[in-house]
């Protein structure tokens, strides 16, 4: 199926479509692990879709795969060539394209998770990509990193700090992480996880699904949104 | 509507060479269009070991702009020059020899070909004597450097062998056009232009068969299937994003006539149109993106100097501008009277008030009631484009695809 038939399905809410949710943050914090959380928990009750951007060919699409979180079939990989931030920010066609992929496949959805490859502190997703973005950073990345700030810190609806089991031996205070997160963030929710401990991830769950539930009611009294 | 440029102001039908902003806007590797996912086979040439260094990546940028740029860049001016005839903007007397066109190759012998996956069957392209041949080249870039004899059929109707490759089913464009995925399009392509079929009320406009066709011609000039794909997937996100940039009519017949994207080629001709580019110009955006996609890639990949590697852009500049000239050229040839039989389309029972963009467009040059009958026998102008082969990047597109790892799509 092409991308440029219309959208003939049956919308599932007041949009036309899947509320797109962006998982950004740095190589190696979580991100993988946090959407595979994310489909063990909301799968039951969602109708789900997983775009990954991996920064080599296929690994993250793989483990999701292998994880067994959701049907391999809705999970669709992207090549990003050497810039993953390029796909999520500059030049979002190909992520658009896999999501709207989706939601013909398999559609209508609830919700659609475009994972970016791992990147820099100063990745976002594109308002035009991602309706709501998580960014996800990892304490054994120090914990200065929340100070430095940075478009996806910064900007994010939810920032997630991973990997607090980890704390004590590398030495990151999580007291000056969570103090500097608020004062960049504008009070905007940071969420502190091990989902080591906690393979469901509960607490971003809820955020999530609270998230839905207000971005569906959002826009209820506007026309369907039409194809981005 | 926009199209305040163009043949109108022009001495040729293809345009004189020119600058415009529009231009500058479709060739700006900023136009969020997916292109910078695609290394254009340097990627696997770096695999393999084939680029190396700017030498290398010189020869490989001479060769691929011979080859490949100039057949995209024909493809792309005829693409422009379709766009600017379907929406009466060409300035055209109505001669029907002015537009290439429909013939049964789109709707002919469904059986060979691109059905399967990217990693299907290409047993015919390994096997095929002159790629053969080609793949003991390629290592040291030689075999892209010259547009080879077993490739280049230039002036030879494509559609007269079937296997002017020697891969069979791979590179006919009856072959081609046969994709998995748009079989509703298929049908209704062959019920376009089957026999005994015009007078059915439910068949689709003549412009979309026109597309269709060109399309064609752009896939019998793509041996890979790999790299069909990513021509497509390019082509399919240049107009997404385009019909957003300059909304047309024009641009989404394109769309409908070929929902899983058209050839970039193709693509980036109709786009052109749709910002204001007369068909040369849609050439020369062609041949640029033919080498800066790849010297981009070479960047990101060997960590070239990227001053070094603008260097080998600006060095190519001459042949850029001959590339589009030549593809000019070429377009006004396959188009220039005693070329070939006077094209002749089925008669569309629908008003195609989709192609329309201009009240006072001139009377449409296709619609000829009573000459539909002979559709079938005329010529196909668009088959004598330029069609210059490049075994060496098929095999590299086809290699690629088989890699575990890979940072670029293509």
């Amino acid at each position: 199926m092409g991308v440029n038939h219309s959208d003939q399905h049956e919308a599932p809410d007041p949009h036309g479509r899947a509320l797109r949710l962006g998982v950004g943050g740095p190589v190696g914090s979580g991100k993988t692990a946090l959407v595979a959380a994310l489909c063990r928990t909301l799968g039951p009750s969602l109708r789900l879709g997983v775009v990954t951007n991996d920064i080599y060919t296929t690994e993250d699409a793989d483990f999701l795969r292998k994880a067994g979180v959701l049907d391999p079939d809705r999970i669709i990989a992207v090549q990003t060539g050497c810039c993953p931030h390029t796909a999520i920010r500059d030049d979002i066609v190909a992520n658009l394209d896999a999501v709207e992929t989706l939601e013909e496949r398999f559609g209508p959805l609830d919700l659609v998770i475009v994972e970016s490859g791992g990147d820099n502190l100063t990745a976002t997703f594109s308002r035009g990509l991602a309706d709501k973005q998580i960014f996800v950073l990892d304490v054994s990345g120090g914990d200065k990193v929340p100070r430095k700030g940075g478009p996806g810190v910064t900007g994010a609806d939810l920032l997630v700090v991973n990997k607090t089991d980890l704390a004590p031996l590398v030495g990151a205070d999580l007291t000056v992480m969570s103090r500097d997160a608020k004062a960049v963030r504008d009070g905007k929710p940071v969420l502190f996880t091990s989902l080591r401990e906690d393979s469901r991830a509960h607490a971003v769950a809820e955020w999530v699904t609270s998230v839905l539930g207000a971005w569906r009611s959002e826009h209820a009294h506007e026309h369907p949104a039409p194809q981005p | 509507m926009h199209h305040t440029r163009g043949a109108a102001d022009a001495p040729t039908m293809t345009g004189m060479p020119g600058i415009s902003a529009a231009l500058l806007l479709i060739a700006d590797s900023r136009l969020p269009a997916g292109g910078h996912a695609h290394s254009g086979g340097v990627e696997e040439a770096v695999h393999v070991g084939a680029i190396a260094g700017p030498e290398d990546l010189a020869r490989f940028l001479r060769g691929r702009l011979a080859t490949a740029g100039l057949v995209t860049a024909a493809l792309s001016a005829a693409a422009c020059h379709l766009a600017a005839h379907l929406t009466g903007t060409d300035g055209s007397s109505g001669s029907v020899t002015a537009i290439g066109g429909l013939t049964g190759s789109a709707g002919g012998d469904g059986t060979g070909g691109l059905t399967g996956s990217p990693g299907g069957d290409r047993v015919g392209l390994a096997a095929g004597g002159p790629l053969g041949s080609a793949r003991g080249e390629h290592m040291g870039a030689g075999g892209l450097t010259s547009p080879t004899g077993s490739a280049d059929h230039t002036g030879v109707d494509p559609l007269g062998s079937g296997e002017h490759m020697g891969a069979d089913g791979l590179t006919s464009p009856t072959g081609s056009a046969d994709r998995t995925g748009v079989g509703g399009d298929r049908t209704h392509t062959e019920a376009a232009v089957g026999p005994g079929l015009l007078d059915g009320a439910d068949r689709p406009p003549a412009s979309e068969d026109l597309w269709r066709a060109l399309d064609a011609e752009a896939d019998a000039r793509t041996a890979s299937p790999a790299m069909r794909v990513a021509s497509r997937t390019q082509g399919r996100l240049l107009v997404r994003s385009a019909r957003r940039i300059w909304p047309s009519p024009m641009l989404d017949g394109l769309a409908r006539a070929l929902p899983d994207g058209a050839h970039h080629a193709v693509a980036l001709g109709a786009v052109a149109h749709a910002a204001g580019c007369p068909p040369r110009e849609a050439a020369l955006a062609a041949a640029y993106n033919t080498v800066t996609g790849p010297a981009t890639a070479a960047v990101r990949l060997l960590g070239l100097d990227p001053v070094t590697v603008h260097r080998l852009l600006a060095v190519l500049a001459p042949e850029l501008d001959g590339t589009a000239s030549d593809a000019a050229a070429a377009l006004d040839a396959v188009h220039s009277p005693g070329t070939g039989e006077p094209l002749v389309v089925p008669e569309d029972p629908h008003p195609r008030e989709d192609v329309r963009e201009r009240e006072d467009a001139p009377a449409d040059p296709l619609h000829l009631p009573g000459r539909a009958s002979r559709h079938r026998t005329t010529d196909h102008h668009w088959a004598a484009l330029p069609s210059t082969g490049a075994p060496a990047l098929d095999l590299l597109a086809e290699g690629h695809l088989r890699r575990e790892v890979r940072l670029f799509v293509s």
